[in-house]
């Protein structure tokens, strides 16, 4: 099979499978008890019905659900009912590349680090350096994610950031508290974000590190005379990082759409907040559109990473030059 | 090997073993059971044996802690953020309630609900993944197309849809962790189901002749046994986070039970004041994590068949 | 009276600042708006973050002065009837919206019309419905230009169905303000949803809006009163989690911030002053007066009396917030030249746990219980929330035994519990919508979609309609006094206490108003040196 029919049968199944997303998703959502025009203050009956009528919410259930597909298929994912007059679809365009931006941020700090703690620590397998990266990479996954928000933000963006200030008798904020407006910006909330990631890719590497370094195949690279290094990169490394890659996918697409506890603390303009908001304030177009965003992405997510492994996979790459 | 053939050796020096058939047929050393040799792997791992110390300590203190110190529910309003002393040896929190006590009933309701979800999620993804993968086919393939429609619909959506629909508690809790925990337990058990159907050892048991329980028994449960116990002591450090999270946003335990999440999460609403508040619940659930994971790792190793020496 | 005092005096300070800056670097304002403004439309939106900032880029009529009055908007003045029934504006000359197009009589009569059409679906339509025949427009049952307001030449008028003293005040909400028909429908259903897909008549426009980020207003030059606005630009970042303001606020990256209880301490530290002020709100126990138990007005008086008002506010609070022994709150007027609360202060002691038990037992007489069954109240999901019901929760039950479970949830599941009458006991508050008490006691009447408990008196909705009736202020006076203590008699909801706020700002900053009806707080007036 050629990569391009692969892939075309990825893609349809992919797409019978956010269907089934969005469909499980509509008439769940619309089991919630819920009306997403409740206040604090009652509203007379007729102006319900103005609202109900508004946003087609008085037709029945199944005839919304063809209307949500018809308008689905021309790429219209319709109005927020939390934030009246924005468009799902703008909400998503607008908080999507900050959370992608973090996300790819805290990635790379929390997947590079953790591939280069797990292959020191199996490298020396049981020694200081082992204990030590391991400890580092336990305590990230040891941690709720508010707690390392909160503790950090105090400790770099306030005191830390004072003492600089005193020391150098200037008002730079060297590491600011909160938002997102520059590069400065995004230190706290990606090392707070990128340190979970880290410790399980450190984790997950360390281990496969070690199984690779008791194949055989590697006792055969080591007789065959070739350098530490080279059996390092080209057997060890090569080999272990495949059952590493397969977990990026997901991981990718959960960071990179957004989290509710790092956003909330800095102060980042990111989707993550959309998910957990949008559920509580019954807001059915956003749940939908988001639900649809997310599934889509981590089926996208998890094709790239496939396409990646065939690539890294040296197994593969052997088979394609024998055919 | 090969190269001690050059060896000379004295026929006397050895001994004609008489034929035993009931004994060739054995595949295994008799004189050590799977368990009994796992066991005796993990004795040997210091820190795994430390963790598991800590752990039976964590479930004494779970359960008997309620019950010396019960009184996590009493106001003291005249005392609130007192600092840790002879009276209350964790300080009190907003409302003058024991921290000593809640950080003890906490540790009860989070490893409650960490256990639950796990053995549930264990369970459902057994009995799913199992009956996939050893199906296989057609029925396989239908079963996995809808852990991945499942495994597709972003976690936090259902969770905290079945928290809103639901009255607030921990059986609501522990339903709609079970619900969103369970597919990643039946993909590890259908893959282990599968690969090890398809192992070379198995095969080689059933030309000897083994029969579908010694596959089972021998080869089946112990193979996969050590990952699936690997993942459950993995998945209770994980739901513990998901509930801490679920608290975080306000979804937690009723009031005014405690949880560790729930406390952290006061606590870090008081940072950075009353830091008491903060650490002792945080560090309860760090050192948790840590024995948990540290554990499964050595268990990981203990129980892993090809690790036998 | 000592917020009257501290209110006076920043805005003194205002008035001798604000002549000082000419000429000098911009001057920019940060402030905390906590959360995105969900509705910008002024004539849909609901919430107290859009109207704070809608009142600052968009004016109607009159706006809110700094001493509780009115003050000219964009209507220069205004005549009433001798019969108080049609309201005359003059609209001010060359008031411009900010694309340069002058600001009409048309504008106003089209702006109703667009609230009260039932297409555009405003929640907050029912406000306009002293206005003649707006209600029926709303419902649909008569054409919109049927509305009692007309368009004059620069005079804008409006009949109204019956005198209403507090017509300004509607007149001043979002709702009733003018819009540009021509640039509304040209938006469409996206008006409002970015800065330049809004029009801007008030003494800011909106110039940057990153959505759930910040959004930055800039004075706007053809204000008419631009001469008297200090600040140049106003930055609303959003900030929800409150420790991240507060820290942001000490790093003077913020002038404004609200403080809590549990912070006041590290702000007297810091030197800092924290004014306090009464944001107008009580909160209460709701009891479903449907629930076979607590159908019994001594079981709902038992529990009401056995909370610890004063240890509440002092010790879980830790504010200025007020014990509430009674519904309306203070500083709401009398409507006859006096404060309500300081008529009639309270009509039960605090935390009287003798009368508590003595009700709880004739009431479980009067069941013929002899155990009284475990309640269940449902509560807000927030940090401090759980704490005030886990407060009242343990109050209740050393006093009378009495156990009660208590179930958090999201603020909409809380509401849609109440709405279906889903529940026994509820802690929730109510927040004045005008500066009468008829604004606390009208919706516990028979039937009100705001009345929860299914409290059903002939006898109260008779006195609401007298006072709704009556012209004499003194005699309404008396009969909405009767009204409230028939409501604490029969006690269908159990007042826990009136909230105060406190929050602080730097020392350059003077000039900010707080209020507990209307835009709050009102930046008109606030200078920064």
């Amino acid at each position: 099979m050629s990569l391009f029919s692969y892939i075309m049968r990825r893609v349809l199944i992919s797409l019978l499978t956010v269907f089934v997303v969005v469909s499980i998703t509509f008439f769940l959502m619309n089991l919630m008890p819920g009306d997403p025009f409740i206040g604090n203050k009652a509203v007379p009956k007729a102006i319900k019905d103005n609202l109900y009528a508004k946003y087609g919410l008085d037709k029945p259930l199944f005839e919304r659900y063809l209307m949500y597909l018809g308008n689905l298929a021309k790429g219209d994912l319709g109005m927020s009912m939390t934030y009246k007059n924005q468009k799902v679809i703008n909400v998503i365009k607008q908080a999507f590349p900050v959370s992608a931006d973090l996300g790819i941020r805290s990635l790379i700090f929390g997947v590079i680090g953790g591939l280069l703690l797990g292959v020191i620590a199996a490298l020396h397998h049981n020694g200081p350096w082992d204990t030590t990266a391991t400890l580092l990479a336990i305590i990230g996954v040891s941690i709720p994610g508010f707690l390392i928000g909160t503790l950090v933000q105090y400790i770099f963006g306030f005191l830390f950031s004072n003492v600089i200030k005193d020391v150098f008798n200037t008002t730079y904020q060297l590491i600011p508290i909160a938002r997102w407006e520059g590069f400065r910006y995004t230190l706290l909330p990606s090392f707070a974000l990128g340190f979970s990631s880290l410790a399980l890719t450190s984790r997950m590497m360390r281990t496969s590190m070690l199984d690779v370094l008791h194949q055989d195949y590697i006792k055969t690279a080591k007789s065959k005379g070739l350098t530490p290094l080279q059996v390092t990169w080209r057997h060890t490394i090569r080999n272990a990082i495949l059952p590493v890659i397969t977990v990026l996918g997901p991981m990718t697409a959960a960071i990179m759409t957004g989290t509710f506890v790092i956003e909330k603390i800095f102060a980042i303009p990111g989707l993550g907040k959309f998910f957990v908001q949008s559920v509580q304030m019954y807001d059915y177009t956003m749940i939908l559109g988001l639900t649809l965003f997310f599934s889509t992405f981590l089926i996208f997510m998890n094709l790239v990473v496939d396409i990646a492994y065939g690539f890294i996979d040296p197994r593969i790459r052997l088979a394609k030059g024998k055919a | 090997m090969i190269m001690e053939a050059n060896l000379k050796l004295a026929a006397d020096a050895f001994e004609r073993v008489p034929k035993d058939i009931a004994q060739s047929q054995a595949l295994v050393r008799p004189s050590l059971t799977y368990w009994k040799d796992a066991w005796r792997r993990l004795k040997k791992n210091k820190v795994a044996m430390v963790c598991l110390v800590f752990i039976g300590l964590i479930a004494v203190i779970a359960i008997a802690g309620p019950i010396a110190f019960p009184n996590y529910r009493a106001n003291n309003l005249e005392k609130t953020f007192a600092e840790p002393d002879s009276v209350n040896w964790f300080g009190t929190d907003d409302l003058g309630r024991d921290q000593f006590a809640r950080v003890l009933r906490g540790g009860r309701v989070s490893l409650f609900i960490g256990v639950t979800v796990s053995l549930i999620s264990l369970t459902i993804g057994i009995i799913y993944g199992g009956l996939s993968g050893y199906l296989g086919g057609w029925v396989d393939d239908l079963m996995m197309r809808i852990v991945d429609i499942l495994i597709t619909i972003p976690d936090m959506v259902i969770l905290i849809l079945l928290l809103v629909v639901l009255d607030p508690g921990i059986g609501t809790l522990i339903l709609a962790m079970s619900v969103t925990g369970w597919t990643g337990m039946a993909r590890l058990v259908r893959g282990q189901v599968l690969q090890i159907k398809e192992a070379d050892f198995v095969l080689v048991s059933k030309v000897l002749g083994a029969g579908t329980f010694r596959i089972i028994t021998r080869h089946l449960v112990p193979n996969a046994i050590g990952i699936i116990i690997v993942r459950l002591m993995m998945s209770i450090p994980g739901v513990i986070f998901s509930e801490a999270f679920l608290s975080y946003i306000g979804l937690g335990v009723r009031v005014p039970e405690a949880s560790w999440g729930n406390l952290a999460e006061a606590g870090a609403q008081q940072f950075p004041n009353h830091l008491y508040m903060f650490f002792i619940p945080a560090a309860f659930i760090m050192f948790t994590m840590l024995a948990f994971n540290l554990f499964g790792d050595g268990l990981r190793d203990a129980l892993d068949p090809k690790m036998r020496k | 009276m000592a917020k009257k005092v501290a209110l006076f005096a920043v805005v003194l300070m205002a008035l001798l600042a604000s002549c000082s800056n000419v000429g000098g670097p911009a001057v920019n304002l940060n402030i905390n708006l906590g959360n995105e403004p969900p509705n910008l439309d002024q004539h849909t939106t609901t919430d107290t973050i859009s109207i704070q900032l809608l009142s600052l880029v968009v004016e109607g009529l009159v706006r809110y002065d700094d001493k509780g009055g009115y003050m000219p908007g964009m209507a220069e003045k205004w005549e009433v009837s001798p019969d108080g029934t049609v309201y005359t504006f003059t609209l001010r000359k060359g008031a411009q919206w900010s694309n340069g197009e002058p600001v009409k009589a048309e504008d106003f009569v089209y702006g109703l019309r667009r609230a009260l059409d039932p297409v555009t679906a405003s929640e907050y339509a029912y406000i306009l419905y002293p206005i003649k025949n707006a209600q029926a427009v709303n419902e649909g049952t008569l054409p919109v230009d049927q509305v009692g307001v007309a368009a004059d030449g620069n005079k804008v008028i409006y009949t109204l169905e019956r005198p209403t003293p507090y017509i300004l005040s509607i007149l001043n909400f979002p709702t009733a303000m003018p819009g540009n028909q021509a640039f509304i429908e040209a938006q469409g259903a996206e008006y409002a949803s970015e800065a330049d897909k809004h029009l801007y008549n008030g003494p800011y426009t909106i110039k940057e809006w990153l959505h759930s980020d910040k959004i930055v207003l800039a004075k706007n030059p053809k204000y008419w009163n631009a001469k008297n606005i200090a600040l140049d630009t106003i930055t609303g970042y959003m900030i929800a989690d409150s420790n991240t303001s507060i820290t942001m606020f000490f790093n003077k990256e913020l002038d404004l911030v609200g403080v809590p209880g549990t912070r006041l301490q590290d702000f007297t530290d810091k030197g800092y002053a924290t004014p306090t002020y009464s944001d107008g709100a009580v909160f209460y126990l709701e009891f479903n007066t449907l629930d076979p138990v607590l159908a019994n007005a001594k079981i709902r008086k038992a529990i009401s009396f056995a909370v610890d008002r004063a240890g509440f506010t002092r010790n879980v609070l830790m504010d200025q917030s007020q014990p509430a022994m009674s519904i309306v709150a203070p500083y709401i007027s009398s409507g006859a030249g006096s404060i309500f609360r300081d008529v009639v202060p309270q009509y039960f002691n605090d935390h009287d746990v003798a009368a508590a038990k003595a009700m709880l037992a004739e009431g479980m007489e009067e069941l013929g219980l002899t155990e009284l069954p475990s309640f269940s109240m449902i509560s807000d999901d927030g940090d401090r929330a759980k704490s005030m019901a886990a407060a009242i929760q343990d109050m209740v039950r050393t006093a009378l035994g009495v156990e009660f479970t208590v179930d958090p949830m999201p603020f909409k599941a809380r509401l849609q519990k109440m709405t279906d009458k889903d529940f026994q006991i509820v802690f929730a508050g109510w927040g004045p919508d005008y500066n009468d008490p008829m604004t606390f006691l009208d919706m516990w009447t028979t039937g009100n979609g705001n009345n929860h408990t299914s409290y059903a008196s002939p006898a109260f909705d008779d006195l609401i309609l007298k006072a709704t009736n009556e012209t004499d202020l003194a005699a309404r006076l008396e009969i909405l006094k009767a009204a409230e203590k028939m409501l604490m008699d029969d006690m269908p909801i159990a007042p826990v206490y009136f909230r105060m706020r406190n929050w602080a700002f730097q020392e350059n900053i003077s000039g900010v108003v707080r209020r507990n009806v209307g835009p709050d707080p009102d930046l008109y007036w606030t200078v920064k040196k």
